[in-house]
């Protein structure tokens, strides 16, 4: 059930929330052996907790648009008294000491929290298989990753699991697996939601945003847990772009690569000629030449980023309490965890932080103005989320460099701190599957209704 | 950008990891591909600052967390402290 549906039954009378909160529970107890979405289910305070809500609701004094409606978060959201991991080792038996911020919104709200979902650990990774909780497996195909490192959000939303899901986006993490598994995915403008009480990746590109099966059910998600929060000192207040009609869409000629599959250029052409048709201007071939640079200076900001962030991991205070510090820390992290601290601290070190991470800051900085500067000639940009159809476990497991260069459509949004919706706009069959393509609106800071009124044009959920 | 065995174990060291030899040798394939790989960046001319973050003043915020609750994961307590493997010789004092 969509949560359009969900609020819809509760509303009418027609479900209560402990039967809707039973059915999610139904399904994840049917499939998630195979599809390994949750690392943690809360069920028996989860029913509790459908209750109360459905006492509320007899009584007249519903919480919000999410009383009674049944959520996942994402395994890096601090859920006080609840195991949080993170996907790794290292934080295998810790416990939340606080809420985070999304949390504590949505206990506000009346949220139903069911459970904790699989990612790649720390956020690091574009397959799933990073987590110290086994992979999480593709629902429409099994042998094919979900993506990541959202990978149980979007794959619980996906399976119907449950309605929402709240992930994390530093590169792609949440338009990723959301258009590789076929739902709706948002990344919000930078300082939208706050991060207190999410476990930090890399601090000047995280951010937190909803994975579900509609645009309309994104939008929704998306209301309960935005705005400022002081405890965020990168949190911003939200501005209001003016309303839009008719749209002026644009198209980098550096998206059309060489390594660009044929079934998602193909999709994305067709979507521009539809919008065309429905009276929107596109504009072809815009230029902007670091968008082909977006890798490089990802891959070295956001290692720097991890170094300096992961470096709390002592085996002290929390984590893994092994012989010492580096003992520890060489128990607690995986190997692509230990690959960008080493690389952090690499371009970090004395010799090298010109050459390298000073280099792609200022990148980052000529990027986003290039950007900017892209945004005063069309109000947002129509791009594909990957390269490639969701491809199989294993294959780019050995490949770190090749699995980075599959993010490139996804990493420049997080750089210039800009929002953007994925969607999944057609579906293929591949052999005995039917295979989402997702496509991405990108637009300027804070132009979300924009991306949620575009993304509803071109949507094609799965049937 | 060649990445030698050395400069791997010495990055382990500054990040506080301990590696096999098989994992010195993987990682320093793997690091050398991706800095050969971000070594084509070019450099941006003109008068672009690179990228901050920049705070306006420093904001003092109550702690709202209890302190027993953010301790609650730490292996050892002692008195309202966390207790750790004493690292000087006290016979060297």
């Amino acid at each position: 059930m969509t949560l359009e549906l969900i609020q819809q039954a509760l509303a009418s009378g027609q479900m209560t929330s402990v039967q809707v909160v039973s059915a999610c529970f139904e399904v994840i107890e049917a499939k998630d052996t195979d599809i390994n979405a949750f690392v943690r289910v809360y069920k028996d305070e989860a029913l509790v907790a459908a209750a109360a809500s459905d006492a509320r609701r007899a009584e007249g004094s519903v919480l919000g648009p999410l009383d009674g409606v049944p959520v996942a978060i994402k395994d890096n959201i601090s859920y006080q008294d609840h195991g949080t991991s993170a996907g790794s080792a290292m934080l295998k038996e810790y416990v939340a000491p606080y809420d985070a911020t999304v949390v504590a919104k949505l206990k506000a709200g009346g949220a139903i929290i069911i459970g904790h979902v699989n990612m790649d650990e720390f956020a690091m990774g574009s397959t799933g298989e990073s987590s110290a909780f086994g992979a999480t497996k593709n629902p429409h195909d099994l042998s094919r990753v979900p993506g990541g490192s959202s990978s149980g959000a979007a794959a619980a939303v996906a399976a119907r699991m449950v309605p929402v899901s709240y992930g994390s986006d530093t590169g792609g993490s949440i338009r990723q697996p959301a258009a590789f598994c076929g739902v709706v995915g948002l990344k919000p403008t930078y300082g939208a939601v706050s991060r207190y009480g999410l476990l930090a990746m890399a601090s000047s590109l995280d951010q937190i945003g909803p994975i579900g099966a509609t645009v309309a059910d994104v939008e929704v998600a998306y209301e309960a847990i935005k705005g400022f929060d002081r405890a965020d000192s990168t949190s911003s207040v939200p501005e209001t772009l003016p309303a839009k009609t008719s749209y002026r869409i644009g198209v980098p000629k550096q998206f059309y690569s060489d390594g660009l599959d044929v079934r998602i250029r193909d999709t994305l052409d067709a979507t521009l000629s539809k919008l065309e048709d429905e009276g929107h201007t596109i504009v072809r071939d815009l230029d902007i030449p670091l968008l082909d640079q977006s890798v490089a200076i990802y891959y070295l900001i956001v290692p720097a980023e991890v170094s300096s962030n992961l470096a709390r991991y002592d085996g002290i205070r929390y984590g893994v309490h092994g012989e010492g510090v580096a003992d520890s820390r060489t128990q607690g992290f995986g190997d692509e965890v230990k690959r960008r601290i080493m690389l952090g601290t690499f371009v970090l070190s004395a010799g090298y932080s010109d050459a390298y991470y000073k280099r792609a800051q200022t990148a980052r900085a000529a990027l986003t103005e290039q950007l900017s500067g892209v945004f005063q000639e069309v109000d947002v940009l129509l791009s594909p989320v990957t390269p490639e159809l969701p491809f199989k476990l294993g294959e780019k497991t050995n490949d770190p460099l090749a699995m980075y260069l599959s993010d490139i459509y996804t990493l420049p949004v997080n750089l210039a701190g800009l929002p953007a919706l994925s969607v999944p706009a057609a579906w293929v069959q591949e052999g005995n599957a039917l295979l989402p393509i997702g496509l991405q609106i990108i637009g300027p800071q804070w132009s979300e209704p924009w991306l949620c009124d575009l993304g509803k044009k071109i949507e094609v959920p799965h049937a | 950008m060649q990445v030698t065995l050395d400069m791997v174990r010495h990055m382990a060291t500054l990040s506080r990891l301990e590696l096999t030899d098989e994992e010195v040798a993987r990682f320093a394939d793997q690091l050398s591909a991706i800095l050969s790989y971000a070594s084509h960046l070019p450099v941006v001319s003109g008068h672009t600052e690179p990228h901050t973050l920049r705070l306006d003043e420093d904001e003092v915020r109550e702690e709202e967390t209890e302190g027993a609750s953010l301790l609650r994961n730490a292996l050892a307590l002692e008195n309202g402290y966390v207790k750790v493997p004493a690292i000087l010789d006290r016979s060297e004092s």
